[in-house]
């Protein structure tokens, strides 16, 4: 010991105390001790909050008449006016508004339906389709006057000729236009061009002159047309006569009883092309337009 | 004995040979109520 300075020295940690400032000062400090032991669980926490119901929420048409602890759950009847559960049955008769048709039911009315409905042939092939009329007879149509023969197709069926006869007493020549309309259903007359076939020149009596086409038609009424553009001496043409009532049910209609016919339309002043009708006339009689069966 | 006359597509047409009629034949006469 030297000025009052006491020093202790180990290999790795010293400690030194100076009397003079009272102070110790660690030089160094020691390595780090182990880890202690886990120390001990805590105290329970707080009690949490009360949850949500345990009611099922459900959405129509699905009910639900149970409790929170025990669900009940149903499917609502269904009705015109709401979303539901349907019974099925095999009624045709039944006028129920909540129940519905099986597919037997189904059946039933189809099979019934199919026994009652009401089908015309076919145009054999080669067979040539006209207006029905109780009768034929030479007539002479009115020039640039198109004349509108109902026909009705009872299944689609292709067409390659539409035709017209000149009668016995013909003589010169005449340009004639031959074609389809469309019926409008909603007037019973003919509407829009469904073919403009062309016009033939004919030249002698007693003569068949047709035109080449190529022309698919649906299922319904249909208007067969003719218009002699330019007139013969004669141009007398195989027609309806007057007063042949077209045996079609509902085409004639009158606005009074009496001797009335309907032997189909015309529209007069059309010259040229043919185009959508507008100012419909009723002749007396009709050359008769013909159209082919492929 | 009556004729058939056929034209083609189009119908008469001075463009085409013979005015565009493709066939002319001679058809017997059928026996008909028809009165002409």
């Amino acid at each position: 010991m030297s000025d009052n300075t006491l020093t202790v020295t180990e290999v790795v940690n010293s400690v030194t105390v100076t009397p003079v400032n009272n102070t110790v000062t660690v030089s160094e400090v020691g390595t780090q001790g182990p880890a202690g032991a886990t120390g001990a669980t805590g105290a329970t926490g707080a009690t949490g909050a009360t949850g949500s119901s345990g009611v099922v929420t459900v959405n129509a048409p699905i009910t639900n008449a149970g409790t929170s602890s025990a669900a009940n759950l149903s499917v609502s009847t269904g009705t015109t006016s709401a979303v539901g559960v349907l019974q099925l049955t095999d009624s045709t008769s039944s006028t129920s508004t909540t129940t519905a048709a099986a597919p037997n039911a189904v059946k039933t009315a189809y099979d019934y339906a199919r026994t009652r409905t009401f089908t015309l042939p076919v145009v054999p092939s080669g067979y040539y389709l006209r207006s029905p009329s109780s009768g034929s007879q030479g007539v002479t149509p009115t020039v640039n006057r198109t004349n509108f023969n109902l026909i009705y197709i009872s299944g689609t069926q292709s067409f390659d000729r539409v035709a017209i006869r000149t009668g016995g007493a013909f003589n010169g020549t005449a340009s004639i236009r031959l074609g389809i309309y469309n019926n409008d259903s909603a007037t019973g007359k003919p509407s829009t061009v469904v073919l403009d076939a062309g016009t033939v020149s004919a030249t002698a009596a007693n003569t068949t002159y047709q035109i080449t086409i190529s022309q698919s038609l649906d299922p319904g009424f249909y208007w067969l047309v003719s218009n002699v553009q330019s007139s013969a001496t004669n141009n007398q043409l195989l027609g309806s006569p007057a007063a042949a009532t077209e045996p079609f049910v509902n085409t004639p209609w009158v606005s009074s009883p009496g001797n009335a016919y309907f032997s189909g339309y015309g529209e007069n002043s059309i010259t040229g092309a043919f185009a959508t009708a507008s100012s419909l006339m009723t002749p007396t009689s009709i050359p008769i337009t013909f159209l082919r069966a492929v | 004995m009556s004729k058939l006359i056929t034209y083609g597509i189009g119908g008469y047409d001075e463009s085409k040979p013979n005015n565009n009629i493709v066939e002319e034949i001679d058809i017997p006469d059928e026996e008909t109520n028809e009165t002409i």
